[in-house]
């Protein structure tokens, strides 16, 4: 009896460890190909971690850039268009790529090409209407920031849109930098925000 | 009876007194005051401060608009454009 009691536990005991073995696989495949992680710690400078553990500090000060905390569980779903004075100027709600292997990747990249309108090649929809106008291609395998349904997760762009997207558009160049990361942007949103108000009050007090 | 009409001659100026009191208004003085986009931005503002608010309302409004160079080197243009981001708000 006690024989049978014990090979029953072990039995549960082994099926709990599987289990938990199956649910961390599950978790690291989602994000096994992040190579790359991006923590900002400031509003212009991050830090990048590489595979392999290494990191650098890249400040990108003096340079207009977009920041964007993917659409993820711990991240923001929205994008913070940075200008050279190191002044968040907008904010948007975005989404990005879905998981199962579309998840948007990592990195600081630069946007490479501009088109106003635009079909996607490898996912053009069915409807014959373009579903990629406004595009800010940030990579060679077609990541790219475009007008789209921000209720509907990607093939790995970027979905921002009707108003933010004419704001974004117009305003960036073939200077300026893409940030994707997951986890937090906004506290420095808040930061800026409470600095112009002390800026404000110290200056009527000043006159 | 004389004294009755005293005692209410007091309470009757108290009273207006008091409802003159309550219609004067205790927000931010419109004496010289700047209005833009229906914003009081307050009293005795410069021509660059006005500058830097109306460039940031337009930038509230998507059309990105700032004059990098005052940003850096003027005060008031530099405060206005901030008052602007945050009073005209957009995003």
């Amino acid at each position: 009896m006690k024989k049978i009691l014990k090979i029953v536990l072990a039995t549960s005991l082994l099926g709990t460890v599987v289990q938990a073995n199956e649910k961390r696989e599950v978790v690291v495949s989602k994000f096994k190909h992040q190579a790359t992680t991006i923590t900002p710690l400031s509003i212009t400078e991050f830090e990048i971690k590489d595979k392999n553990g290494n990191t650098k500090v890249v400040n990108l000060k003096g340079k207009k850039f977009v920041v964007v905390s993917v659409s993820e569980p711990g991240s923001e779903g929205k994008s913070y268009a940075v200008d050279e004075d190191g002044t968040i100027w907008w904010v948007d709600k975005i989404s990005s790529g879905a998981y199962g292997g579309h998840e948007t990747p990592n990195g600081i990249f630069p946007i490479i090409l501009k088109r106003r309108y635009h079909m996607s090649a490898a996912h053009p929809s069915a409807s014959g209407i373009n579903n990629m106008d406004f595009e800010m291609l940030f990579t060679n395998q077609g990541h790219a920031l475009h007008l789209g349904n921000t209720r509907a997760l990607s093939h790995g762009c970027i979905h921002v849109g009707r108003k933010d997207v004419e704001a974004m558009f117009k305003w960036v160049d073939l200077k300026t930098k893409v940030v994707i990361m997951r986890g937090n942007y906004g506290q420095f949103l808040k930061q800026e925000l409470k600095g112009f108000q002390k800026d404000i009050e110290s200056y009527d007090k000043s006159r | 009876m004389g004294k009755i009409s005293k005692t209410l001659l007091t309470n009757m100026t108290l009273i207006t007194g008091l409802l003159l009191t309550a219609c004067t208004s205790s927000g931010p003085s419109l004496e010289n005051a700047y209005i833009y986009n229906g914003i009081n931005f307050g009293g005795d503002r410069d021509e660059s401060f006005k500058q830097g608010v109306r460039d940031a309302c337009r930038t509230a409004e998507g059309d990105y608009t700032k004059d990098h160079d005052l940003f850096k080197t003027n005060e008031s243009y530099r405060i206005g454009w901030e008052d602007g981001r945050l009073q005209c708000k957009g995003k």
